[in-house]
């Protein structure tokens, strides 16, 4: 430093003004406001409240956007400068990037430019599930099946291969998987006492990578204690605990595997041993509501061969409909319903309430929650929903304002229906035979001439509900027994078949994919095999909006029947293989 | 309007510190002249300046209001070093305080958009090792001629940015803090003393106050570079009573 006399200084700050200008003349002092993305948004109408960062890390040079659509395109309008860490916060609670991780000051990164634009998948709120890929077994609590995070990852041109990588025999009859995140997956299986090696219910941490187990928690031996083992289910609320329900019981877990709290369930009025909580479901104010089956008095037979081969299956009580606070694990609500009650519960909220629908065997019902309290809605009765020689409905699944099953869950001599009902107006009804009159493989009729109510030759086979998805009004639906999958559109003009596919599955199909080009993923039981007692499978996925298959693995062993291929990160898929082996899905374009 | 407030109660507080320990009192019986000093300054000040940040391109300062007035305060001793019938020469050390003056510009984020305005403010402490000579004029007037170097404690302090487009950009929260740098500082005037007024003597000051850089403190680490006050000078006008 040193000191300047006064006219050379003055002369100095003559020319830095000069300097400063021409500079500004020249340069930047006339630049005005400017925005530095440009943002299209697409898909369902979503208005939401962003703001971008040109870096998010700061955050630094930040931006109020308004955009109506959960799809979008981002790229900056600044010349010739990739930012590599772009950053979007979205200010609407509840509402996340797909596939991003929040960094602490709630800015998800990203990389873009102006000639490299960036795709962003924003996923709303999921209340009460964990807000991750896949927290609950079917999503949401209306069963939807859509997967919003997850990707195909092929091309949706076709031209794919699958690749594979299986786990040792460790998971028997896994049936559902839920994640914290990419990192934190866990199966839950066991429940089905009929396979070999099932021995009751367990809830493990799988390594992402190899498949093999980090963590493995045999909650309950049936083998031992002669318990019906039959399939309930896992999840993950937005506590990060991870509920089990497996027979008479709701375990509560942290991710590491040990058990917080179990629960004994009220059975109502069947033995405790004969019990089985088919799964939850939950409210948008977090609680869990269960629903019973029962095993008929006296049978020892394990698994869901108990509902068909009991001298009487249908000898067995009412169902009993409860309500558990997550928190505190204790029943808040516990009612017996007018009849047994076999698909599991559905919930959607409604015009401010939630409703949790059951189906009955002819006819549906509806409840609304209410703090955990059941109350009836007498003014929601569709009335007789399935026809002579139909057999009773599987869990409903909600698309916008409607209520949709599809009959036949087990074995019928008449057509399968898919059943639409108005949440609002439940004698608003459509419905749609899309199989009806189509041939059945030879095969597969001789091994279901006798499968039908009363002995009688069955046509239709149903084990799984429908998918639904609610941003293309689309509903997909299976029959075993003519070994076709279709998709179905609703408009005011009922329901109409959009196309049909030669698929034969027992199980549940998923959807995945942003909603312009969804992908529907199901099994497909080679041709030769009888549905129920095939020995393979393969996972096949389709143009959810054309039917036009995209990809189909190498054979694979049989996947636990009347569960669904399970979408993770990264494009891929779980498939749980009856006999333990859960393997990787890996499609991508040859 | 608060920080008006706060440096009229800082000044109160001073001020009335300083007469309760009668310190010029004291200071005359010892052997030099005691000085207080009052007045106004306008300050040049600011630097339009190119703010790095590791990713980005980077935001430009452009400075738009350079210039700053505000209130002197200063408080000086001298001692009688030269005293000849032409002229007297006095030494002694001067301190002032220059109150806060604004700074204010534009942001001109990525080298397109000025989507945010500034400002911040700087703060003067100048401690001079000073020189008085004193050429009488008549037995009632003299002309002063004063210099002084020594340090200045700059305090650039309250960065804050505003939204330009009706908040689309967000200002960036979190850039700049508040800090003191010592720089190198001088200082040249003019005066006219009367003398004999009671006891005291009252001088009317012009004075050339060159006051160095300061900068602000960085507090984002993807900042390459931090926001300069560029080189400040002051013209100030003050009266002197000699005790």
């Amino acid at each position: 430093m040193h000191m300047r006399s006064f006219f050379p200084s003055l002369f100095n700050s003559l020319g830095n003004f000069l300097l400063l200008t021409s500079f500004c003349i020249i340069g930047n002092c006339y630049a005005g406001p400017g925005l530095f993305f440009n943002v299209s948004a697409t898909g369902a109408p979503t208005p939401l409240n962003i703001k971008l960062a040109l870096d998010g890390r700061g955050p630094l040079s930040c931006q109020n956007y308004s955009v109506n659509g959960l799809n979008l395109i981002i790229n900056t309008t600044i010349p010739n400068h990739i930012y590599s860490f772009a950053g979007i916060k979205i200010d609407n609670p509840g509402y996340r990037v797909a596939g991003l991780s929040p960094i602490k000051n709630g800015y998800y990164l990203f990389s873009v430019s102006d000639r490299s634009p960036a795709s962003i998948l924003i996923i709303p709120p999921n209340p009460p599930w964990y807000p991750s890929l896949e927290a609950f077994e079917h999503y949401n609590s209306g069963r939807s099946h859509v997967f919003p995070e997850a990707t195909f990852g092929g091309s949706y041109l076709g031209n794919n291969t699958v690749d594979i990588l299986s786990s040792p025999m460790v998971y028997p009859s896994g049936y559902n998987m839920a994640y914290l995140n990419p990192d934190n997956i866990f199966i839950y299986g066991g429940g089905y006492g009929d396979v070999a090696g099932s021995v009751g219910a367990f809830a493990a941490k799988v390594d992402p990578t190899t498949l093999g187990p980090n963590w493995y928690n045999q909650l309950i031996n049936t083998s031992v204690n002669g318990e019906w083992d039959y399939p309930g289910s896992m999840g993950i609320l937005q506590d990060g605990f991870i509920y089990v329900s497996y027979g008479y019981r709701l375990a509560k877990l942290n991710k590491n595997g040990a058990v917080i709290n179990t629960l004994i369930l009220p059975t109502g009025d069947a033995e405790p041993q004969n019990t089985s909580f088919n799964g939850f479901n939950a409210t948008s104010d977090g609680i869990i509501v269960m629903k019973s089956v029962y095993r008929q008095a006296g049978c020892s037979i394990q698994g869901p061969d108990a509902l068909l081969n009991c001298p009487d299956p249908s000898d067995v009580p009412s169902s009993i409909l409860i309500s558990v606070d997550p928190k505190t694990m204790r029943v808040i609500d516990n009612i017996t319903l007018p009849a047994p009650v076999g698909a599991r519960p559905t919930i959607s909220a409604f015009n401010g309430k939630n409703y949790v629908y059951l189906l009955e065997p002819t006819t549906a019902i509806r409840y609304e929650v209410n703090g955990g309290k059941f109350i009836l809605d007498t003014s929601w009765n569709p009335g007789t929903i399935t026809l002579s020689g139909q057999t009773l409905c599987t869990s409903f699944v909600v698309i916008n304002d409607w209520v949709v099953a599809q009959t036949n869950t087990l074995p019928a001599s008449t057509a399968l229906d898919v059943i639409a009902i108005n949440q609002g107006d439940a004698s608003k009804q459509y419905r749609l035979q899309p199989f009806a009159g189509d041939p059945i493989p030879p095969l597969v009729a001789a091994a279901f001439s006798n499968q039908g109510p009363g002995g009688t030759p069955a046509i239709s086979w149903a084990p799984m509900s429908v998918s639904a998805d609610p941003e293309n009004n689309l509903i997909y639906a299976s029959d075993s027994l003519p070994g076709e999958i279709a998709a179905i559109t609703i408009s005011s003009n009922g329901l109409q078949t959009v196309w049909k596919a030669n698929q034969t599955t027992t199980e549940f199909t998923t959807l995945i994919g942003p909603q312009a080009n969804r992908v529907l993923v199901g099994t497909d039981i080679p041709g030769p095999e009888i549905p129920g007692n095939n020995t393979n499978d393969f996972a096949v996925w389709r143009n959810a909006a054309t039917g036009q298959e995209l990809a189909r693995s190498p054979l694979l062993p049989a996947m636990t029947q009347g569960t669904m291929i399970q979408p993770y990160y990264n494009g891929y898929m779980f498939f749980e293989g009856q006999s333990g082996t859960l393997i990787k899905l890996m499609p991508r374009p040859l | 309007m608060k920080s008006r407030f706060s440096f009229c109660c800082k000044m109160f507080i001073m001020l009335s510190f300083i007469a309760s320990l009668k310190p010029l009192a004291v200071l005359a019986d010892i052997c030099g002249e005691p000085v207080l000093q009052l007045g106004w300054f306008t300050a040049k000040q600011g630097k339009s300046q190119h703010i790095g940040i590791e990713g980005l391109i980077g935001d430009d300062f452009s400075v738009h209001k350079s210039s700053a007035q505000n209130l002197l305060v200063g408080v000086g001793y001298y001692f009688d070093w030269l005293d000849t019938p032409r002229m007297s020469i006095q030494c002694g050390i001067n301190a002032f305080y220059l109150a806060p003056t604004k700074v204010k510009g534009d942001v001109t984020q990525e080298g397109l958009f000025t989507n945010l305005s500034y400002h911040y403010s700087r703060t003067n402490y100048p401690i001079y090792f000073a020189a008085k000579a004193l050429i009488p004029c008549s037995a009632h007037y003299d002309i002063a001629i004063n210099l002084g170097i020594g340090p200045n404690i700059i305090n650039a302090r309250s960065f804050k940015e505003k939204s330009l487009d009706g908040g689309v950009t967000i200002p960036d929260a979190h850039l700049f803090s508040g800090k003191n740098v010592v720089a190198f500082s001088a200082t040249a005037g003019l005066g006219w003393r009367i003398n004999n007024i009671g006891n005291h003597s009252l001088e009317i000051d012009y004075q050339f106050f060159y006051l160095g850089q300061g900068k602000l403190k960085k507090v984002n680490s993807q900042l390459k570079n931090t926001l300069r006050t560029g080189n400040s000078y002051a013209h100030a006008l003050f009266f002197s009573i000699a005790i």
